[in-house]
């Protein structure tokens, strides 16, 4: 409801990010409005003279824009509607009595209260508020009229109608005071377009799959860069433009159901009046007019014309957010001659939560980048290339075989094509296209064989230092890896002076327990599964085929640059140790053949880089 | 929709989709007039004529919408002369044509940026770019995609695929994501019965069941990527997945193996990703679970994604199968989109003439089929869209061989006799790996009309993991035997390069009519 949480975008005033703001004490003082603030409790009957003493009180306590104490008074304020009369009478003394760095935190209480709880307040501010907004307006420095006329511009939509929040007479004559109603300043309207920016740069954080509020706020930060230049009848359109805008965001912007538990929260990020990095006030003391010289130096003017942005706000004003927009982006241009680098920055900026829902039901916002503008297209295909040069040079490229193809297949009617052999799995993995190849660094392939070697042994070591904590009761049985059938050997180990029984080198997957050194390797080797399933086959009745692997050769000297023969061989005599009690009771399963880390380490990678020696 | 002139237009909705049906004898031409408009994620060249083929069933759909015009027979135009058999009554009508904005190219155009900021992460940190906190960074790490697709029977698997990799090579970056097909029973980059894999790097047009994904590489002059794949094929040999599941899973390893040395050099592959079609029976097969396929899939390829098409028990059984507890190393998301409404369900014999077409494709091309209207005329002179209507007509060679010229291997046990015909007492226990010698002269071997895949081995296997780990570099047909000669003629795509190789059998057969 409040625009005060997202004051501090305004590129201005970044520097308020920066600033510790001083709500923490109040949370502490104030704990039960402020801990438990979402509970419906029946506010305790109290009389007039204790309200007012209450009231006062706390409101003593606002002398820095404190969030809770907002909150808090706010709460009160909306809980006790039949005192109306005596928080507004409370907050206008408080208002006039203290000085000017003060007042402010007052006004956006009174903003909340109004907008909160608009029955009965807003009606109540309405006869006073004129008078005192303008007496405090002008006793009060420069940046604080600036955050004034920011907040009083949020009051133009502020009910819960989306009208004035104290009626449009009100509102008329405030803003007539600067002269708004009429001849707009630059100045005027660059408060309006903040809070409108703000407003859409909310809404875009509520609603980040709206495809149109990105385009809206570029639009605007489009539109403020062009403010300081523009004449005034430019500047009327644009304000006139704006306000449209700041409504119909209103309105779309999804508001939070009225009620104590949503008592705004924002003022947290405001800070007292005193601004140290305040940059110089854009506003002079006297008004109106408020020459435009006195803005911080806009950027340079660009190409930009000022009409065209105007029409641009209107155009996308008059687009309903929430209908499917798939027309050609107009702001953030998606277009053929956006580089690489923007192209994937734009991608990287839509926000898509990946979750089936939001796959499903999101608008889709890839569609400017499926139908790139203006990229070259080749019209006999419809395939698209790149902008630019590469791409212009890669779309004749591919005319030309087009042209090659045509004038070759009417050559050659009748003359037998056919099909060729696949190219075989050596050339189908070396055979990399030119612009494919890593031309950078190579990480893993370019390590010598000593560093291979050095990390193929830290990996050991990583997987022999995993163990499982054995469940208690099972410290006496004998568990055996799935895969070698070798037992796994029980440490205990010792922690902290309390100690658990572990098996040690072992991993559980899919409630089985391996050795974490044979789980390894068997995940990076293909045929131990297979191997391992026959080997039991074997036993059960057919040995000669689980002989042949006997008759396998030996595996020629391999120069695999993955896994050299000394790691796996380490792998092997380390598991020994790890697991060294070998049942030697297991006759039907000889352990040199099968399933042993020797034979399965062999059978690795090196065996398919072998044949591509060989071929 | 209006009928002038021999031309039926129709007007596409935004999102919206015209969806038809071809019959089998009478292709239809259409032509994008108005709008873009894409078939599966392939867009479609505005004003050119596409023709659709061989009980062709797609869909044309359009984001923003727009208008084609499909061939369509003139009233009171005179019968034409030359048919032969087709019916006079119809021509260049699909046998089911119809609008509907019923589509669920949202879920793939999400899924899609999704994947695309995957990559343009993975690029960068390939590159070594600092990463940019102030993106969007709900998307996980700096793994490019790599998804596995799975899901029920006719739920769209590989148009699901096909839609995501036409939209992946589109991009303003180079992107050339890997395609694995894991389902035997469509032929994919080449015949049924393999798996393979193969990089993909520009639009995959649709025309014709015949060549789903592209054309593989030809002698002929080609203009397209999509007409000169490369892909790796590993045979398995049988349309279905439970046949030889341990076999499947075998080479899902090896195919896996194969693709990563790959990725190793090739980073643009690498950092694109890889889509993985599959049969609907992986997730339902007879091994130690019905989901075994699906875990040796999911770890070998590192698959990071797992997109199950409408299926809302499947998809917590994934969520469940590959929570953080099971893979705390490996994280899996899996994410369900919705089945469109346009998948046709396909009866077996449907798929049946399917598989046929695209063994007929793989030796014979795909001649030019034009709708009777532009018979005659030449593909020259029609502007047609895209190269897959090109009339790609091939000249496969029929060769004769000594039996002793090849080696013929079955590979897992299929027993020539039933087991209950051996002698009682005896058993056949063979590995479902076990490469099984055939000799075609013993009376029993009956492989005539099999097909048969080559294997890229030369020379003698050094052991029999060779035989079953080899990718094969072709395909041929035994189409008679002399028994007494010892000498059978096989057609083959090529005329040379067979004598010595080992040849693998299946449960393929083709008659050559």
């Amino acid at each position: 409801m409040s625009v005060y949480n997202a004051y501090p975008a305004h590129g201005s005033n970044a520097s308020y990010y920066s600033q510790t703001h001083n709500s923490q004490p109040y949370q502490q003082q104030y704990p039960a409005y402020y801990t438990a603030p979402t509970t419906q409790q029946q506010p305790p009957a109290l009389d007039e003279n204790s309200f007012r003493s209450l009231y006062t009180q706390r409101l003593g306590a606002l002398t820095v824009n404190s969030r809770p104490i907002i909150q808090d008074l706010s709460m009160l304020a909306q809980n006790y509607p039949q005192m109306a009369h005596i928080v507004v009478e409370s907050i206008e003394r408080q208002v006039r009595m203290m000085s000017a760095p003060f007042k402010l935190p007052l006004f956006y209480l009174l903003d909340s209260i109004a907008k909160n709880a608009f029955h009965p307040y807003a009606a109540a501010f309405a006869p006073r508020i004129v008078r005192l907004f303008l007496d405090s307006y002008h006793a009060v420095d420069q940046p604080t009229q600036h955050k004034m006329r920011e907040m009083m511009a949020t009051w133009r939509s502020g009910s819960p109608d989306h009208r004035e929040l104290f009626g449009s007479a009100v509102q008329s004559e405030i803003e007539r005071v600067w002269g708004t109603s009429r001849m707009p300043t630059s100045n005027q309207v660059l408060t309006e377009l903040d809070v409108v920016l703000v407003q859409k740069e909310r809404a875009a954080q509520q609603n980040p799959y709206d495809e149109l509020l990105p385009r809206h706020i570029t639009a605007l930060h489009e539109l403020k860069r062009m403010i300081p230049t523009m004449n005034t009848s430019d500047l009327t359109a644009t304000l006139t433009r704006l306000r449209e805008m700041a409504r119909a965001s209103v309105s779309v912007v999804q508001q939070p159901p009225p009620g104590p538990t949503n008592v705004p929260n924002p003022y947290a990020s405001f800070q007292a009046p005193q601004l140290p990095n305040y940059p110089p006030p854009p506003v002079a003391n006297s008004f109106p007019p408020i020459p435009p010289s006195g803005l911080p130096a806009p950027l340079p003017a660009t190409g930009f014309n000022a009409q065209n942005i105007i029409s641009l706000l209107s155009s996308i004003t008059s687009l309903q957010p929430g209908k499917l927009s798939v027309d050609t982006p107009v702001s953030v241009e998606i277009s053929a001659s956006m580089s690489l680098e923007d192209y994937e920055k734009a991608i990287l900026q839509r926000k898509i939560k990946v979750t089936s829902t939001d796959i499903s039901r999101t608008k889709p916002q890839i569609l400017p980048f499926l139908y790139i503008k203006d990229s070259p297209q080749c019209n006999e295909c419809g395939i698209r290339f790149p902008a630019g040069e590469d791409g212009k040079v890669k779309l004749r490229d591919h005319l030309d075989q087009h042209f090659r193809q045509n004038t070759k297949s009417s050559e050659n009617v009748g003359r037998g094509f056919s099909r060729s052999w696949f190219v075989g799995r050596k050339n189908w993995v070396s055979d990399i296209p030119e612009h494919s190849l890593n031309k950078g660094k190579r990480p893993l392939a370019k390590m010598s064989e000593k560093q291979k070697a050095e990390v193929a042994e830290a990996t050991r070591k990583e997987l022999e230092a995993k163990y499982i904590i054995v469940p208690p009761g099972e410290e006496g049985k004998e568990l055996r890896c799935a895969i070698c059938m070798e037992k796994i050997s029980l440490e205990f180990m010792e922690e902290d002076g309390d100690g658990d029984w572990v098996w040690k080198n072992a991993v559980k997957v899919d409630n089985k327990i391996y050795h974490a050194t044979c789980h390894h390797d068997w995940a990076n080797s293909t045929f131990n599964k297979q191997r391992l399933l026959e080997g039991e086959m074997s036993r059960q009745g057919t040995p000669d085929t689980s002989s042949r692997m006997d008759t396998t050769p030996l595996r020629l000297k391999s120069d695999s640059p993955k896994t050299p023969p000394s790691q796996l061989l380490s792998i092997a005599g380390t598991k020994r140790k790890a697991a060294p009690s070998i049942d030697t009771a297991k006759p039907a399963s000889p352990s040199s053949k099968e399933g042993t880390p020797v034979v399965r380490g062999d059978d690795d990678e090196p065996r398919i880089k072998r044949r591509a020696i060989q071929v | 929709m209006s009928n002038e002139g021999g031309l039926r237009e129709w007007k596409i909705g935004p999102q919206s989709e015209y969806r038809f049906e071809v019959d089998s004898k009478r292709p239809i031409a259409i032509k994008v007039i108005q709008g873009n408009a894409e078939v599966f994620g392939s867009e479609m060249a505005p004003g050119r004529m596409y023709l659709f083929s061989s009980e062709c069933k797609a869909a044309i759909f359009s984001w923003e919408g727009c208008t084609i015009q499909r061939l369509d027979r003139p009233h009171g135009l005179p019968q034409p002369n030359n048919t032969s058999d087709v019916p006079p009554h119809v021509t260049g009508k699909p046998s089911t044509e119809y609008l509907s904005d019923e589509t669920t190219m949202t879920a793939y155009a999400n899924l899609h940026l999704v994947f695309e900021q995957m990559r343009v992460r993975s690029r960068r940190a390939e590159r070594g770019a600092t990463p940019d906190l102030t993106e969007n960074t709900d998307t996980m790490g700096y793994e490019p995609p790599r998804v596995l697709v799975i899901g029920p029977e006719h739920s769209g698997k590989t148009t699901a695929c096909k839609i995501l990799a036409n939209y992946a090579v589109r991009g303003m970056a180079a992107c050339a994501p890997v395609y694995i097909n894991l389902d035997p029973s469509d032929g994919g980059f080449t015949i049924p019965g393999t798996l393979t894999a193969c990089p993909i790097d520009s639009p995959i047009p649709t025309s014709s069941p015949a060549n789903p994904l592209g054309i593989s590489a030809t002698s002929a002059p080609t203009a397209l990527s999509s007409s000169k794949l490369i892909p790796l094929v590993h045979w398995y040999g049988h349309p279905d997945v439970q046949k030889n599941p341990r076999l499947v899973e075998h080479l899902i390893r090896v195919l896996n193996n194969n693709v990563q040395e790959r990725l190793e050099d090739d980073v643009l592959s690498r950092t694109s990703g890889l889509f993985i079609d599959t049969s609907a029976n992986l997730s339902s097969i007879p091994l130690d679970d019905k989901y075994t396929l699906v875990k040796t899939t999911v770890l070998a390829f590192r698959v990071n994604m797992i997109v199950v098409i409408g299926n809302e028990k499947l998809t917590v059984e994934m969520q469940k199968l590959f929570s953080e507890q099971s893979y705390p190393d490996h994280p899996v998301t899996v994410l369900k989109i919705p089945r469109s409404p346009g998948v046709a369900d396909l009866d077996a014999a449907y798929k049946e003439r399917i598989q046929n077409y695209q063994l007929r494709n793989y030796f014979y091309g795909a001649p030019l089929q034009l709708p009777e209207e532009l018979a005659g005329q030449s593909a020259g002179s029609l502007k047609l869209g895209g190269e897959a209507s090109m009339d790609l007509t091939l000249s496969p060679h029929s060769t004769v061989l000594s039996f002793d010229d090849i080696h013929i291997y079955r590979i897992g046990q299929e027993s020539f006799a039933p087991t209950s015909a051996l002698p009682i007492g005896a058993s056949r226990i063979l590995g479902e790996m076990q490469p099984v010698k055939i000799d075609p002269s013993q009376p029993g071997a009956r492989i005539v009309g099999s097909l048969l895949a080559v294997s890229s081995l030369v020379g003698v296997p050094e052991s029999e993991e060779d035989i079953v780990d080899a990718d094969v570099i072709g395909f041929i047909v035994i189409t008679s035997m002399d028994m007494e000669a010892k000498k059978m003629t096989v057609l083959a795509p090529v005329a040379t390069g067979l004598s010595g190789r080992i040849v693998l059998t299946g449960s393929f057969e083709w008659q050559d009519v």
